[in-house]
């Protein structure tokens, strides 16, 4: 050991800088060549693996395949397709800039600018090692690029071993929020989230984190959600509205025919004003939610919930099971997974080839649980039944039931965890009166009617 | 990476009494023979003695608690296949018999090295070998029961519950419904393959989805109130799988009392069924005379607007028979409350509801749809129910279609599987691994012994010392933890 130790000291520090001496020193230290092969071998991928590479965002190939712009998976290699990607990618740096120093189109007539805020984006893009006193930066790439990824397509290194996969921003579709389902979320339904996660899965709460940070994020996941779907906008304009050589936007026009270059700037920018605008409008959406009935939680109520849970009208049961074990249906996909084309095991391949995770069949709640990912509370069960989960076979059933109803829905659904069937053992006959709603059969009923023998 | 060893060959007693390790250093090279090193072999040895009298007393332990805990968890009543017979303890007997007997054989072996003595240590082989075949025939003949009935290992998980709750249920539709799609698939897509026998299964199939599975979870979720109800009717599906003879009662009692239901509910269905067409001839004779205001029958609400659910059963339209709609919700009141009805979640929500049109229509068809239910349950009940509880040794679906392997139910079952296969394995491993170790000892016997041989001997034992701390070690993560 002290030899060891002498050949060590020996060593000098100054010929770690070439490799022979490195691996000299590590002879020494180690007293063998493998050993040494092998540290060296450590330090070099380790040293590569620090290497600075400024972070882009990756093109939607899925989406070009999903258009038909590409057909296998291969000729994104040709020129044609490289072409397109570099076109499709050069717009959206020339509106959104890169994920170090993001940016949003200054469009007439599209308060954007009022809507994002450019230093928050900072605040959030890039990488914390990018962070100056005062200046904080990569707060996306902390806490959510792991998971989410750096374009936001929900494909970051830990998406494949989630379940569910963790959100796609790109489709602008997200789950839980008072809009209707076809708009997108509210700033505040965004926060919500952040700040208690989404119970039954990965996303974790974010509460640690100041407002500030919290508004940063926010902001970031609203500008990755509106660059994945002006992208995707794009993707369309270029499978539908351009000819094979044709360009969304060619710089070489700004030089030789400004007219040209200014009408292909309107076109975009028109494109882009459509994706922007919902975004702008969401908080003016935000869906009303009555006053739910004064008899809500009543054994009346929860039958009637009952009932309407198996009607044809509201179709719970069909999805969810007679039982509400959540197993009723459990063969379909969300709209992310279908745009993959799941039962068709060819076109599958290609999308997966892509980069695309492997499509997972939907679960719908099991209701007995009590777990809801999008929130327990009665007004959140009622927006949820009342205008469906957007992306999911959860349909909307405002013009089916009243609201009165939809509340009756809503108390039936807060039963079922307490209902004496959710429990793997019965409950004594005392405790069921104590603590936990009451059964759809009153128990004063139940003495007044005399035996339990006069029921079916 | 061999040591040197210094001589002490001079201080070796050349004669000694035979002990287990004295006359193998003996025996062995002048190199390997020492005072103190004989003296720690002897201290190893009795080591690896004491460990492993620890090993099969902690295995006997294991053991008898196993069999403790099915006979004190179900009070006597386990199922069949895996209950404490007597197949199950001279298994394990003789088991315990076999690694004794494989140890002493070692121990006799490095005895019989020292000296010409060869006939203890077979002795002691053959007494290993025997019965260890024997408890590894006890082992397949055991596993192949457990698997006919259901009672496989690797899906424990799901295939045993403790509870005939709703989640044994849905674990039982589940597994019909993969036995659905295989067979429908085979069927559909390869019809040369689908054979008689093919299409016989899959109508078991669909009767057990529709008269025993499905029935249960649409009384369960939808037509009952009575808690209690629905847990006799689970335990219903639980004994008819593998009938227990803890639930018999249970059973007993639920099936009559569905009997009972069944012939009333028929009538309330029919008084029921009858109110909501009264109510929708009132509905559509107001639409046609352009009156309104009536609350009973009147829109209030989407409902109104929206078309009546595609699917549904449209029964016949009726005439209307009251001379008004007020009229029409006194009189079926009163017949709903004489009938006892009020008591009925479903009838109350019929009664109370002032929805219209499609809401109408909805229940109509739900009326219906119970009422051939209810029709189909009856007829399946006498045909199959009934001669299953009067049976004196009823047989359960997984044994009757042993190709159906659903999930059974029986008290403490997971518990009980969370020893017992363990357990098993473990016990069969290390039975094989005695044979092994004997059959390696009886082919070294003749050979004289060598410091390797010692060395090997000694491997072998510290191997087996250490299967049985890892046998311990499993026993208690799996039952104290």
């Amino acid at each position: 050991m002290r030899s060891l130790c002498c050949r060590i000291e020996s060593s000098s520090w100054r010929s770690l800088q070439c490799g022979s001496a490195t691996v000299r020193f590590l002879q020494a230290a180690c007293g063998g060549w493998l050993v040494g092969a092998l540290l060296m071998a450590f330090l070099l991928m380790a040293l590569s693996g620090c290497s600075r590479q400024p972070a882009q965002f990756e093109p939607n190939r899925v989406y070009m395949r999903h258009q038909k712009l590409a057909e296998r998976a291969d000729d994104f290699q040709t020129e044609r397709l490289q072409r397109r990607v570099q076109d499709v990618m050069h717009v959206l740096t020339f509106f959104f800039g890169t994920p170090d120093e993001p940016n949003f189109p200054d469009i007439e007539g599209l308060p954007l600018g009022d809507h994002l805020q450019l230093n928050l984006l900072q605040m959030a893009a890039g990488s914390a090692n990018q962070s100056r006193p005062g200046a904080p930066r990569g707060l996306y790439r902390s806490h959510c690029a792991r998971c989410h990824g750096i374009t936001g397509d929900g494909a970051g290194p830990m998406a494949g071993q989630l379940d569910p996969y963790p959100r796609d921003y790109r489709r602008g579709i997200f789950k839980f929020k008072r809009t209707p389902s076809t708009l997108p979320p509210t700033r505040d339904d965004l926060h919500n989230v952040l700040m208690g996660g989404v119970s039954g899965t990965d996303m974790p709460a974010f509460r640690e984190l100041t407002r500030v940070q919290r508004e940063a994020l926010v902001q970031y996941v609203e500008y990755l959600s509106i660059r994945g779907a002006l992208e995707r906008a794009l993707i369309e304009e270029a499978a539908f509205q351009l000819d094979e050589d044709e360009l969304l936007l060619d710089p070489n026009l700004e030089r030789t025919s400004s007219t040209l270059h200014a009408d292909q700037l309107a076109v975009l920018n028109d494109i882009a004003s459509e994706v922007i605008q919902p975004w702008l409008e969401a908080d003016q959406q935000v869906l009303e939610v009555t006053l739910p009935p004064d008899d809500l939680n009543s054994p009346d109520s929860i039958a009637r919930g009952r009932e309407l849970f198996f009607t044809t009208l509201t179709n719970c049961a069909t999805c969810h099971g007679a039982t509400a074990l959540g197993d009723g249906q459990t063969e379909d996909y969300d709209e992310w997974a279908k745009e993959l084309e799941p039962s068709n095991a060819d076109t599958l391949s290609q999308y997966l080839s892509l980069g695309a995770l492997p499509p997972r069949t939907t679960q719908p709640r099991n209701l007995r649980d009590g777990i809801y990912r999008g929130g327990f509370r009665p007004e959140e069960l009622f927006v949820r039944i009342k205008h469906g989960i957007a992306g999911t076979t959860m349909p909307n059933v405002a013009t089916q039931l009243t609201d009165r109803d939809i509340w009756h829905l809503v108390a039936y659904a807060q039963y079922l965890p307490f209902d004496p069937l959710s429990h793997p053992t019965p409950l004594p006959a005392d405790d069921t009166s104590e603590g936990t709603p009451q059964s759809p059969t009153d128990p004063t009923d139940r003495n007044a009617s005399g035996s339990d023998a006069d029921r079916p | 990476m061999a040591r040197k060893r210094p001589n002490h060959h001079a201080r070796q007693p050349v004669r000694e009494e035979p002990s287990v390790s004295q006359p193998v250093v003996a025996a062995s090279s002048a190199s390997s023979a020492s005072g103190p090193r004989t003296r720690l072999g002897r201290r190893i040895d009795y080591l690896l003695v004491a460990l492993g009298c620890v090993a099969v007393a902690g295995w006997l332990w294991l053991m008898a608690t196993c069999v403790w805990q099915r006979w004190i968890g179900s009070q006597g009543l386990w199922p069949t296949p895996s209950e404490a017979g007597l197949d199950v303890i001279v298994g394990a007997v003789i088991a315990v018999a076999a690694v004794l007997a494989a140890g002493f054989a070692l121990l006799a072996r490095r005895a019989a090295a020292a000296t010409t003595r060869r006939l203890a240590p077979r002795l002691f082989l053959l007494l290993a070998l025997v019965p260890a075949a024997f408890a590894l025939s006890a082992y397949y003949y055991e596993n192949n029961r457990l698997r006919a009935a259901g009672l496989i290992s690797h899906g424990s998980g799901a295939a045993l519950h403790d509870d005939p709750g709703i989640y044994y249920v849905q674990a039982v539709r589940q597994r019909l419904q993969s036995l659905y799609r295989e067979l429908d698939e085979r069927r559909t897509n390869q019809p040369d393959q689908f054979s008689d026998g093919d299409a016989a299964r899959l109508e078991v199939v669909i009767a057990l989805q529709e008269n025993v599975v499905g029935w249960t979870e649409q009384q369960i979720g939808h037509w009952l109130d009575d808690p209690s109800q629905g847990r006799g009717l689970m335990a219903v599906v639980a004994y008819q799988v593998h009938p227990l003879a803890s639930s018999r009662w249970v059973v007993e009692q639920s099936l009559e009392q569905e009997s009972r239901d069944l012939d009333r509910r028929k009538q309330w269905l029919v008084l029921l069924q009858d109110y909501c067409q009264q109510k929708e001839a009132a509905l559509t004779r107001q639409q046609e005379s352009g009156s309104g205001g009536d609350s009973s029958s009147a829109g209030n609400g989407p409902s109104s607007a929206a078309a009546p659910a595609s699917g549904a059963v449209k029964p016949a339209a009726v005439a209307f028979r009251f001379a008004s709609a007020a009229e029409m919700e006194q009189v079926m009141r009163q017949k709903l409350e004489s009938l006892g009805l009020q008591h009925w979640a479903f009838a109350r929500s019929v009664r109370d509801d002032t929805s219209d049109g499609p809401m109408i229509a909805e229940r109509l068809n739900q009326i219906v749809t119970q009422q051939d239910a209810s029709e189909a349950r009856s007829a399946y009940a006498q045909q199959t129910l009934q001669p299953l509880l009067a049976a004196p040794q009823p047989i359960g679906l997984n044994e009757q279609h042993r190709w159906l392997q659903l999930p059974v139910y029986f008290p403490n079952a997971r518990e009980w599987a969370a020893n017992y296969f363990p357990v098993r394995r473990l016990n069969q491993v290390f039975v094989f691994y005695v044979v092994v170790v004997s059959l390696f000892a009886l082919v070294s016997t003749g050979q004289p012994a060598s410091e390797a041989g010692v060395r090997r001997v000694r491997l072998v034992l510290w191997g087996w010392c250490a299967a049985a701390a890892m046998s311990l070690l499993t026993w208690m993560l799996f039952y104290l933890l």
